[in-house]
């Protein structure tokens, strides 16, 4: 690898940081990169929709088969970003030719296997935009790959995955929101149709295949434009795992130093100076890892400057010696007893241990007002209970034992009438019968039919309203008291003539009345 | 047959008459009661319910017990008001216009769906109840009495129907709700309607003349002049004026509903074979009465309520007169 022609700067960086310089990868050279994504994508992911979504009718199956074509899709991205990053152009047709071995090395792989891996593997495919390059670009297979997967992911995993969490929403939220302005923009008689679960699950129906084919696009269209994103996000990630790794940096800054000098003794002079310097910082540098072991720098150093041995064995002992110094530290063992103690230490706190019982009892007795409280309102509350079951089975028990038919007391009045009891004379009767003497027809027939209401209403509980007309309170008294009904009929027609007609009637039918009243409604019956 | 001078007689007539249709008509006696109620009140009458309940039948029962003309429109969307009043027409054998006079010049007119005709036809037909004569080519033509309108309302199939106007359905004495008959009546009336007869034709053949035009004119009279008291005047009044405030009803009767109130209590007190009104005629007939003079407020109808329903409430919380 040519680390000195890489297009962009490696330097030691957070991970977030490296999902940004992700991002300014696809800025700085989204012509090309587009114009070879969309060279391959396009064909392919229409060829899919018309074939399968519209021909097979079933957008579902369209969908899926993109899905799992997304590894293949993202190697082929991953194709061009890795050019890109050297400054090499990719055009299309290249892109077209390395197509075949693309999906031999890494597509097919990633196509048929990790998308339907079992669960416990699925973790690859969360981070797959940081991890293709292990087989894309490595070129590793089999326990090698694995273990390099395991070792990029150390670190960067968890970002490689958040990073596709971050994605898949965000290709939802543009997706619904697309959908959303087009149904918008619809009008009603066919924004039924822009329903995504009914066009996802339903069949092609005449009705809906404009509907089908449009959200299938919207679709295509938000996968082609964020799946660079995502792809080259993954790939600064793995650029930065590597650089962590593998110390790009310090190599690249040797590699610099070790160009053509003007003075060799000069040049030598200051490489050595420059290279202490370097790796003295390497090692104070808390954001590099993997590269602060001695072994490693002395490595790097024997490995990226192997022009002279000489100069290596100089900065070696120097190295030693600087490592020595008191700043880097010392390592010695050290010894003491320590007294177990099994039983809980009496706390020693004074003040602050006095107010926490007194916040500890003060809740302890709130927890007991509470339960007492609870305890009075439970047995309240079952003394209630038994009360009104007790009330419900006396109510039970006299509505279906006879004599009363309600508790609703009776109105004062009906049809007009006060039919209260003490409103009316104690012989009705008599009193009846002497204003029918008297030649008042009218008020001994009102009298008697008041107190035949009252007598219904208050003995036989009979229900009347107020707005009860007579007929109305025979009806009721056909209904309630039954034994009454044919005298009471008698009366009323005799009191509607005097009433409503202002008919005489002869003073013989008002005296047999009068007679008659006692024995249906003076008496128990 | 002689015009009933007293009252008794003029009892015997309706109850003659209430017999021979219920001799047809099985199983709807409210029904009867309430259309010979309207007749003897001089009112008209809207039916309500879905077709097939024998309303063209009753009125041809109705027709044939006093001999009457009967006429039948069936109102449709292209009905034009000269349809039903008539029309002037040029008589070329005598050179001279001649009146053509239309189904209105009828005792009994059965105006059938009557919603189905535009305003204009439905205008013309109101104004003829109410003015009783009909105008055609500026000449005011007078009808001859008994005059009674029957129109029908299908409470179903509402699509492209003209809603009779709040002000329209106001004409109408009483709105009749017709429902099905009860089991019993109805496998009757299949028995009857099916005895030895070829066809669907309705067929009134049992039904015998009992009155004639004239005595039905008689009883209108008669019934016009039985005692009201003034409690119950006063009832029929409290009755209307409740459904003005009364919750669940946005707008209520007015003056005119009590005055139907009691002509029809009238009606159904001579039917009754009485000489006098009871408030039971007026709370008796008034959800015929007022149903159609009252409007539900949008609340009760979210609700559930029916008029009806609103009205059998009111009437229990009406005061009963106070003799």
């Amino acid at each position: 690898m040519h680390l000195d022609k890489l297009a962009i700067v490696l330097r030691p960086r957070a991970n977030w940081e490296a999902v940004d310089l992700g991002i300014r990868m696809v800025q700085n050279s989204w012509q090309p990169l587009f114009a070879a994504w969309l060279a391959v994508y396009l064909p392919i992911s229409l060829l899919v929709v018309s074939v399968i979504g519209v021909g097979l009718e079933s957008l579902m199956w369209a969908v899926l088969v993109l899905w799992c074509l997304k590894p293949f899709f993202d190697a082929v991205l991953l194709h061009v970003l890795s050019h890109a990053i050297f400054g090499d152009v990719t055009d299309w047709r290249t892109t077209w030719r390395a197509l075949p071995q693309l999906l031999l090395r890494s597509g097919l792989i990633n196509v048929t296997l990790q998308r339907i891996a079992p669960p416990w593997l699925w973790w690859c495919n969360t981070r797959r935009s940081l991890l293709l390059p292990v087989t894309q670009l490595e070129g590793l297979r089999g326990k090698a790959a694995r273990e390099r997967r395991r070792l990029l992911s150390r670190q960067v995993g968890g970002v490689a995955s958040w990073l596709t969490f971050a994605v898949v929403n965000f290709e939802f939220i543009l997706f619904f929101a697309v959908m959303g302005f087009v149904s918008l923009a619809l009008p009603d008689s066919i924004k039924e149709q822009f329903n995504p679960g009914v066009l996802l699950f339903g069949r092609n129906d005449d009705p809906q295949l404009i509907a089908r084919i449009t959200m299938a696009l919207v679709d295509v269209a938000i996968l082609g434009f964020l799946e660079p994103f995502y792809v080259a996000c993954g790939f600064a990630l793995y650029l930065k795992r590597r650089t962590d790794l593998e110390a790009w940096d310090v190599e690249l800054a040797f590699r610099r130093l070790q160009t053509p000098p003007k003075s060799p003794g000069a040049a030598t002079l200051t490489s050595m100076v420059l290279a202490g310097v370097l790796i003295a910082s390497l090692f104070l540098s808390p954001s590099i890892t993997r590269a602060e072991t001695v072994d490693d720098a002395h490595r790097a150093v024997s490995t990226i400057i192997p022009a002279s041995s000489d100069i290596a064995d100089r900065a070696k002992t120097e190295i030693d010696e600087i490592l020595k110094r008191p700043e880097f530290g010392t390592e010695y063992n050290s010894w003491r007893l320590r007294k177990i103690v099994t039983e809980e230490p009496k706390s020693d706190l004074g003040w602050l241990d006095r107010v926490l019982r007194a916040i500890g009892k003060a809740f302890r007795l709130i927890g007991q007002w509470i339960s007492e409280i609870g305890r009075v309102l439970a047995w309240t509350t079952l003394v209630i209970l038994v009360a009104v079951f007790g009330w419900a089975i006396y109510r039970y028990w006299r509505q279906h034992a006879g004599n009363i038919v309600t508790n609703n007391a009776p109105p004062a009045e009906v049809a007009g009438f006060d039919i209260r009891p003490e409103s009316l004379p104690d012989d009705v009767a008599a009193a009846a019968l002497a204003l029918a003497r008297a030649g008042q027809p009218r008020a001994c027939l009102s009298l008697l039919y008041r107190a035949a209401l009252s007598t219904l209403a208050h003995r036989d509980r009979v229900e009347f309203t107020r707005g009860d007309t007579e007929g109305d309170c025979l009806q009721r008294v056909h209904g309630g008291a039954p034994i009454r009904y044919s005298f009471f009929s008698h009366l009323t027609l005799a009191w509607q003539e005097v009433a409503y007609a202002r008919h005489e009637l002869p003073r013989e039918q008002l005296e047999n009345l009068c007679a008659q009243w006692p024995q249906y409604f003076a008496i128990q019956p | 047959m002689n015009a009933p001078n007293h009252l008794q007689q003029g009892i015997e007539l309706v109850r003659a008459m209430r017999a021979e249709i219920a001799k047809v008509f099985v199983g709807q006696d409210r029904l009867i009661e309430q259309t010979i109620t309207a007749l003897l009140a001089g009112g008209h009458v809207l039916l309500e319910g879905v077709p097939g309940l024998g309303k063209t039948l009753l009125v041809k029962a109705l027709a044939k017990t006093l001999g009457g003309r009967f006429a039948r429109i069936q109102f449709t969307p292209d009905l034009m008001p000269a349809d039903i009043t008539g029309h002037a027409m040029f008589d070329a054998a005598s050179g001279k216009f001649v009146i053509r006079r239309g189904p209105l010049f009828a005792n009994l007119v059965l105006a059938d769906e009557i919603n189905r005709a535009p305003a204009k036809t439905q205008s013309a037909l109101l104004e003829v109840m109410q003015e009783g004569q009909v105008t055609i080519e500026g000449t005011p033509h007078e009808l001859t009495p008994p005059f009674l309108v029957l129109a029908t309302q299908n409470p179903i199939e509402q699509e492209g129907t003209y809603a009779l106007p709040e002000a329209q359905l106001d004409r109408f004495l009483l709105k009749v709700m017709i429902d099905y008959p009860s089991a019993e009546h109805e496998r009757m009336l299949v028995q009857h309607v099916t005895r030895e007869r070829v066809g669907d034709r309705l067929d009134v053949e049992a039904v015998n003349q009992v009155v004639t035009p004239e005595q039905v004119t008689a009883l209108q009279a008669l019934a016009a002049s039985l005692r009201v008291d003034d409690a119950v005047v006063d009832y029929a009044v409290r009755i209307a004026r409740k459904t003005r405030e009364w919750p669940g009803i946005a707008v209520g009767a007015g003056p005119r509903g009590g005055i139907a109130l009691v002509r029809a209590a009238r009606g159904l007190a001579l039917l009754a074979g009485r000489d006098f009104v009871t408030p039971d005629d007026v709370k008796t007939i008034a959800p015929a009465a007022l149903r159609h003079r009252v409007m539900l407020a949008p609340e009760a109808e979210i609700e559930g309520l029916t008029v009806d329903q609103l009205l059998n409430n009111l009437l229990t919380q009406v005061d009963a007169p106070r003799a």
